[in-house]
């Protein structure tokens, strides 16, 4: 399914406008039908002129300042309200004396907008030019988006207050100066008529429609009825907005929804082509990129809307990856000083992530939880640290509902109260539950890219071990070969050495055989199902002659069980058993410490056959013993004790064993010794 | 007469290649070591002309298993521990793998020729011999 790209052009223009803090955009005089309230500003515009207002009335958005809306509260917050409250005379004075008014105004406008916020509700305050100003928050979900303003820019000429409003007993304190500004009556005109031209009137409609007496200045009760009429107009366009950013909201999430499904389309179809192609990786990388990109946008949305003053999303994958967590995604201004990086090793920490992996799989649906409760894991606790030390504010994990169980995703965040209200709600973690399976997905789709870079690689490495275990034989024979030549060699050495030539000639064979099962197995060819009647104890005695030379070479010797003589025959596939049988008992005696014993013993029961393939040397580590069975795959400490090895012997013995019955490993460590027992439990069920 | 140090972790070729070539090249006198760390002891102890060394072994304890890639790499740290102690050594490799990276590889701990595996008994005596004494410093 291709992206319409009209559809996505939108989307990514709404996704960056939430991104920029616009949730949603009230007035875009750019594209005015994209905006909330254009043709709501005539009625602000009627409340002002009812009341005797001059009729400037504005709305300054949230967005309209440069970076988020925590910066402008910040910096709002930088003016002592001890100073504004007590001495605001003074301080609007200095703020005059400064060079610029609408420096003066906008610091102004920010302070009080804060302080609506703080409060909740509409607020009438005296501006820094000495005029009656108004603030009406626009609240969504407990969050303030933006302020509305009134302004009372000198309503007549000469006069810069009425002394109603700010004697003892009025609403608001006199100024000490009465230094005049604009003509209030001409910005007023000069405002009704850009609104006119903005707004799609007529010239002098707009004026017209007020129909206001503006020669009287606004009174006490003007305040109080203008503040009640804009409160009400908050509150409308507060649920208008709500209404506006629910509706973009699941247009985005559909969106999103339908180019994570395009992506998983697109990879099961290529899936069933050519796994390992880079072109067709290719195709799934991008479509990863931009669908992070998508989310990645929406949750720096989300970190607005929900009023987080920040949050970071983490995707633990610890069935699949082996213990490394990945940081997907983190905003907010308290982490610059943080160290993240992509992605963190968690080696040392696995079992503590893996337990809170578990957990956070167990609740199935977003829930809030102390991240006190974390805050040792080594992951996150600098995060926690850094937090703590600029915020001591609650601070939250949410967890996301997890895709198939298997991609939990974290979300972190710290609830910001002087801007909320109000705690999570139900339906924000509802919120939060379908985020988390967007990212889960996404995060799904990220570990099967993994997967598959991890196959690729380790199909390389299979290729260059087979050159390697085929290449080597050869470079042996053709040395035997030519020792066979010299002349001063005794007949005995040249028969010891004829041996040892039809030994290689062997080891070489069965590499070649194994290739050929692996692959017929991988490409379904090879019958897993065709059965034949097996002597089980006579399948081991062939593979034990086979794999006498190397045995004797390290002085190791086989002990199989007498009683297995005795078992019935199994009707099992007789060459993949060959197989599963050749290669535990050589994985036995490569592992095995020199001057020890391969021993092989079994158990006859009414339902199954069971084998056991015990050796002391080299153990097989807890967190590898599900892996060594994957195809291709060495565990590191093999790896480190001999080279060659293609990584396919136990892929064929699995394999065996998922069709015929079962196949177990344990290993643990001897006391008092570097060496490991290990034991291969081998279950055939008896048909 | 060259004099050589074979380090190669394959019992059989240490066993047979050492004798074929001394039997067919009479100025070439090879001495075959499976055991690096023994090698290396070897090499501060007597004099030799040449090294011919495996690069695919299973590193030894005191190596980085990462590093040499599990082992792919080895003779190439080994390459370079032989250069710390004989700086004017030249040194052969017999290598399976032999792909542009593992030869810019080579190349970097100064590798002088590289024959690949399996090759015939006179391509490596022809190496060893051209890189005998007459090319040391």
């Amino acid at each position: 399914m291709k992206q319409d790209s009209d559809a996505s052009e939108e989307m990514m223009q709404l996704l960056d406008r939430y991104a920029a803090g616009r949730i949603p955009p009230l007035i875009d005089m750019e594209s005015p039908e994209a905006g909330l309230i254009d043709r709501r500003l005539f009625e602000i515009y009627q409340i002002g002129f009812r009341h005797r207002f001059s009729g400037v009335l504005g709305v300054r958005l949230a967005s309209d300042q440069p970076g988020s809306l925590k910066d402008k509260w910040k910096s709002a917050a930088n003016l002592s309200l001890e100073t504004t409250e007590q001495a605001w005379t003074g301080f609007c004075a200095a703020l005059r004396d400064k060079a610029s008014g609408d420096e003066a105004c906008i610091a102004c406008n920010r302070y009080w907008a804060w302080r609506a916020e703080e409060e909740g509700r509409a607020i009438a305050y005296l501006c820094t030019h000495g005029l009656i100003d108004l603030a009406v928050p626009i609240i969504v979900h407990d969050t303030t988006i933006s302020v509305v303003f009134s302004g009372q820019l000198f309503p007549k000429p000469g006069i810069a207050w009425n002394p109603e409003l700010v004697e003892p007993g009025g609403l608001l304190r006199p100024l000490a100066s009465g230094e005049k500004g604009v003509d209030a009556w001409e910005e007023s005109l000069k405002r009704i008529r850009q609104a006119e031209q903005q707004l799609g009137f007529a010239d002098g409609e707009l004026l017209d429609a007020l129909k206001c007496d503006v020669e009287k200045e606004a009174t006490p009760q003007d305040v109080v009825n203008t503040l009640g009429e804009l409160s009400l107009l908050g509150k409308q366009l507060s649920q208008l907005a709500a209404a506006k950013l629910e509706s973009e909201k699941s247009k985005i999430r559909t969106w999103i929804g339908s180019g994570i499904s395009s992506a998983l389309a697109q990879l099961e179809a290529e899936a069933s082509t050519d796994l390992t192609t880079k072109g067709f990786k290719g195709i799934v990388r991008a479509s990863v990129t931009k669908m992070w990109k998508h989310v990645a946008r929406y949750l720096e949305y989300t970190c607005h809307y929900f009023g987080f003053a920040y949050l970071l999303v983490l995707s633990c994958d610890y069935s699949d990856n082996g213990g490394t967590l990945t940081v997907l995604s983190h905003w907010g201004q308290w982490l610059e000083d943080f160290p993240f990086s992509k992605q963190y090793d968690c080696t040392e920490s696995h079992a503590s992530l893996q337990a809170l992996s578990s957990e956070m799989i167990a609740w199935r649906t977003a829930t809030e939880v102390d991240l006190e409760r974390y805050a040792r894991l080594p992951v996150i606790e600098p995060l926690y640290k850094s937090l703590r030390r600029h915020r001591p504010l609650p601070t939250y994990a949410v967890s996301g509902q997890f895709v198939r169980g298997i991609s939990p995703v974290l979300i972190l965040g710290s609830l910001d109260y002087r801007k909320r209200t109000t705690p999570l709600s139900g339906q924000d973690l509802r919120e939060f539950t379908e985020i988390g399976e967007e990212i889960g997905l996404v995060a799904n789709i990220c570990t099967l890219v993994a997967e598959l870079d991890e196959a690729t690689d380790r199909q390389a490495r299979f290729i260059e071990n087979v050159a390697h275990d085929i290449r080597n034989p050869i470079q042996n024979l053709i040395s035997m070969a030519n020792f066979m030549q010299i002349e001063s060699l005794s007949i005995e050495d040249k028969q010891g050495m004829a041996r040892e030539i039809a030994s290689e000639v062997r080891r070489t064979n069965e590499l070649s055989q194994r290739v050929w099962v692996l692959e017929g197995l991988r490409r379904g060819m090879f019958d897993l199902g065709e059965r034949h009647w097996v002597n089980i104890f006579d399948v081991i005695m062939r593979c034990r002659k086979s794999l006498q030379h190397s045995a004797v070479q390290n002085n190791i010797e086989f002990k199989v069980e007498e009683e297995i003589r005795e078992w019935p025959n199994a009707q099992i596939n007789e060459e993949l058993f060959y197989h599963t049988i050749l290669n535990l008992m050589d994985n036995a005696v490569k592992y095995s410490a020199p001057n020890t014993e391969v021993l092989i013993d079994g158990k006859l029961r009414a339902r199954e056959y069971e084998l056991t393939f015990g050796n002391i040397g080299l153990g097989i580590p807890e967190d590898e013993r599900e892996r060594i069975f994957q195809r291709h795959y060495r565990a590191k400490n093999a790896q480190r004790k001999i080279r060659e090895g293609t990584g396919i012997g136990l892929s064929i013995v699995k394999a065996f064993a998922d069709y015929y019955g079962g196949i177990e490993v344990v290993s643990y460590p001897l006391e008092g010794s570097s060496r490991h027992h290990t034991l291969f439990r081998l279950i055939i069920r008896r048909e | 007469m060259p004099r050589v140090l074979f380090i190669e972790d394959e019992p059989r070729l240490v066993k047979t290649l050492p004798a074929v070539l001394e039997d067919r090249y009479k100025d070439l006198q090879v001495v075959g070591m499976t055991d690096i760390i023994e090698a290396m002891n070897r090499l501060k102890e007597e004099e030799f002309d040449v090294v011919l060394l495996d690069i695919s072994m299973p590193p030894t304890e005191d190596m980085d298993s990462g590093e040499v890639e599990h082992g792919r790499l080895t003779g190439i740290a080994v390459a370079q521990s032989i250069k710390k102690i004989e700086p004017d050594i030249s040194i052969v490799a017999l290598t399976v793998v032999s792909d542009r990276a593992m030869k810019s590889k080579m190349l970097e701990a100064d590798i002088q020729t590289i024959i690949n595996k399996p090759a015939e008994i006179d391509e490596i005596a022809q190496a060893l011999l051209k890189s005998g004494p007459s090319t040391r410093k």
